[in-house]
């Protein structure tokens, strides 16, 4: 509903013809949405799961959906959250990141930082582990596939150092 | 049609040592491109594309034909250990493929999938060589109307096959189609829902919102798991596991047939495609499985029908490729390119100058199929093994290949944003039975449908599509496909209370 909400904000000035077919859409979306409200409404089980819920969707429920929902709070659950929580906020900040340190320092970083909380190695081994990937992944990206890296500016570092 | 001289000349062609040599060498590449989540064959190709200004015209199209059916088999591997498709025409493989690693069958799903990828590969090539010209005139037929109706019957059918409720299904087919309209309007050329953005002013691309879909949305399950497979899994050794397999996929040769047919067909269509055909074909084995309730929790009826179809489509994208000179496939452009790239220009007619290398191009797939199951099978237990890998290693890693996969497309750093976004809509829409595969189709499909709508309209308005016998079936398929469910739906429930009523 938000996205359908920015879209007319954004939108609602163009000629017709170039939202016509984007808002006929969002009709028939909001009229099956109405739908599947209703039927919700019919069960009068507006709280439960929907029945019709996929079996892999039913399946795949894991502890942090569960946590999103509010029946679950434990010692583990907010564990859980924490880390999916730092994975969708460190990706999704690593290209801010990228564009002033570069990407041997960031994927080094983003890698340890991940490693960290997961606590996948030792803490004196995940540094320089992280730091050789990402340098590995650098050489790899650059010299193979011979693509064109943000790296750090270190002639804008004070005194030229 | 064909003549068995120019045959024979294809088949001492393909099977020259420097032919098979550059083939062998694609091939490698190929399976290591694909096997890494994200980095796509087109991707790869195109890479290798300034490479191959430098090698013989035949060399260089064999080199990147053995990468192409390479990368299309081991997108799968990914896709069924990791819930992640190597490439984007391996999506459906996740539906079933994954759920069978869960299961504690990652060796017999990817033994499956060598032979189904092999199959439709091998079966898709002899089509190719005998009848390319055929469909290639057939092709000819779909205009507009036709293209259109295609895209909403495969839209429709997947949105109702791919969930328990049809409903549901086509809201997220509508939301993929309306976030497809991202991006400069066809007729004005002015920005829609771009927000600002200048890097999605073409579309929102492909790629990220495939991996923030189907793999980075799986990230954030598996950061509360131990591993993959949970408990200890089942670790098995050697080839017995892949060899059986092998075994399974031969039980189903109806569906083999099938999703070759439409893998062929989809390739054969500008444009759609290895993921169009991937998802269709395993709609189409739902709707004709006599165990359709099995599917999305496992079966390796599913799994056939998605491996074979998206290896089928390699030789059907061929097909419009060199006969029209019109890709069939995002990866058979770069094709395209380094055809005209060494001075050769495909189209009408190509048949009838380059018979011989045509024909070579069919017996290197066939070859490529033999070393799909020569290769892939011993490597399937090295590639199972990353399933009992420790998720806390897995995540950092699994979350660093998909950001390099990611940015190695287009190298826009905004890509990866896009990557997380829909990373958690696929999150939020799998948590609520909502259809991940139909949304993806919808954003597939999206700018197709809408260009053709059009064209359409200004050719022969609306009553066009009534006209044209293809688009008129295809229309009548699409309302089948869509009542069909709804009407099963009914009977089973009538059924139901009946049966309830007689025990009362």
């Amino acid at each position: 509903m938000i996205y359908g909400i920015a879209y007319v904000a954004q939108t609602h000035q163009l000629p017709w013809n170039a939202i016509l077919y984007p808002y006929v859409l969002m009709g028939m979306i909001a009229m099956l949405l109405g739908l599947v409200a209703l039927r919700q409404r019919a069960r009068g089980d507006q709280s439960a799961p929907d029945v019709n819920d996929t079996p892999s969707a039913q399946e795949d429920q894991p502890p942090f959906g569960k946590l999103i929902a509010g029946s679950l709070v434990t010692a583990g659950s907010l564990v859980t959250a924490g880390r999916v929580l730092s994975v969708v906020v460190g990706t999704f900040a690593y290209p801010l990141i990228m564009e002033s340190l570069g990407f041997v320092m960031t994927t080094g970083l983003y890698l340890a930082a991940l490693f960290q909380i997961f606590r996948a190695f030792h803490p004196v081994v995940i540094v320089p582990l992280a730091l050789a990937i990402s340098g590995i992944l650098s050489v790899f990206l650059q010299q193979v596939l011979v693509l064109n890296l943000p790296s750090f500016g270190f002639a804008d570092l004070p005194f030229g150092i | 049609m064909w003549n068995p001289e120019s045959l024979l000349l294809g088949l001492e062609l393909a099977f020259s040592w420097e032919m098979l040599l550059w083939l062998a060498l694609g091939f490698t590449s190929g399976l290591l491109v694909g096997a890494i989540p994200g980095l796509v064959e087109s991707t790869f190709l195109a890479v290798m594309l300034p490479f191959t200004i430098y090698m013989d015209v035949w060399s260089a199209i064999f080199f990147m034909t053995g990468g192409y059916v390479a990368s299309e088999a081991a997108g799968s591997y990914p896709a069924i250990l990791l819930n992640m498709p190597g490439t984007p025409s391996a999506s459906a493989t996740t539906f079933e493929g994954y759920a069978l690693t869960k299961k504690g069958l990652p060796g017999q799903a990817i033994g499956v999938s060598v032979t189904s990828s092999a199959i439709g590969t091998f079966f898709g090539a002899l089509l190719f060589m005998f009848l390319g010209p055929l469909f290639g005139k057939f092709a000819f037929n779909f205009n507009s109307p036709e293209m259109f109706m295609l895209a909403v019957f495969g839209l429709t059918a997947v949105a109702s096959l791919t969930g328990a409720d049809p409903v549901k299904g086509l809201i997220s087919a509508l939301l993929g189609l309306l976030i497809a309209t991202t991006g400069l309007d066809l007729f004005n050329a002015l920005p829609r829902a771009t927000f600002g953005f200048l890097e999605i002013y073409d579309s929102i691309p492909l790629l990220p919102a495939l991996l923030g879909l189907f793999g980075f949305s799986e990230i954030l399950v598996l950061c509360n798991r131990p591993s993959i497979i949970g408990g200890q899994g089942i670790v098995y050794k050697g080839l017995s596991a892949p060899l059986e397999g092998v075994r399974i996929a031969l039980g189903y040769p109806f569906v083999i047939l099938r999703s070759t047919i439409i893998g062929l067909l989809v390739g054969i269509i500008p444009g759609a495609g290895g993921t169009a055909a991937n998802v269709i074909s395993y709609g189409q084995a739902k709707q004709w499985s006599r165990h359709p309730e099995k599917f999305g929790k496992g079966t390796f009826e599913g799994l056939v029908a998605t491996d074979t179809s998206n290896n089928a489509v390699i030789p059907g994208a061929l097909i419009p490729t060199l006969t029209l000179g019109i890709p069939g496939s995002p990866t058979t452009v770069v094709f395209l390119a380094a055809l005209m790239l060494q001075g050769i220009r495909p189209g009408p007619g190509f048949y009838e100058s380059y018979a011989t290398q045509a024909y070579s191009i069919g017996f290197g797939l066939m070859i490529c199929s033999v070393l799909v199951m020569v290769v892939g099978l011993p490597l399937a237990g090295t590639f199972a093994r990353v399933a009992f890998v420790p998720t806390r290693i897995l995540v950092p890693l699994i979350s660093v290949a998909c950001i390099i996969g990611v940015f190695s497309s287009r190298q826009y750093l905004i890509d990866i944003q896009i990557m997380v976004l829909f990373g958690v809509l696929g999150f939020i829409v799998k948590r609520y039975g909502y259809s991940p595969v139909a949304l993806l189709l919808g954003l597939i499909l999206g700018s197709l449908l809408e260009d053709n709508f059009y064209r359409s309209l200004m050719v022969g308005g609306p009553e066009i599509f009534f006209t044209k016998p293809i688009a008129l079936g295809l229309m009548l398929l699409s309302v089948l496909s869509l009542a069909l469910p709804v009407a099963l739906r009914y009977v089973a429930k009538g059924r139901t209370a009946n049966s309830s009523r007689e025990l009362n």
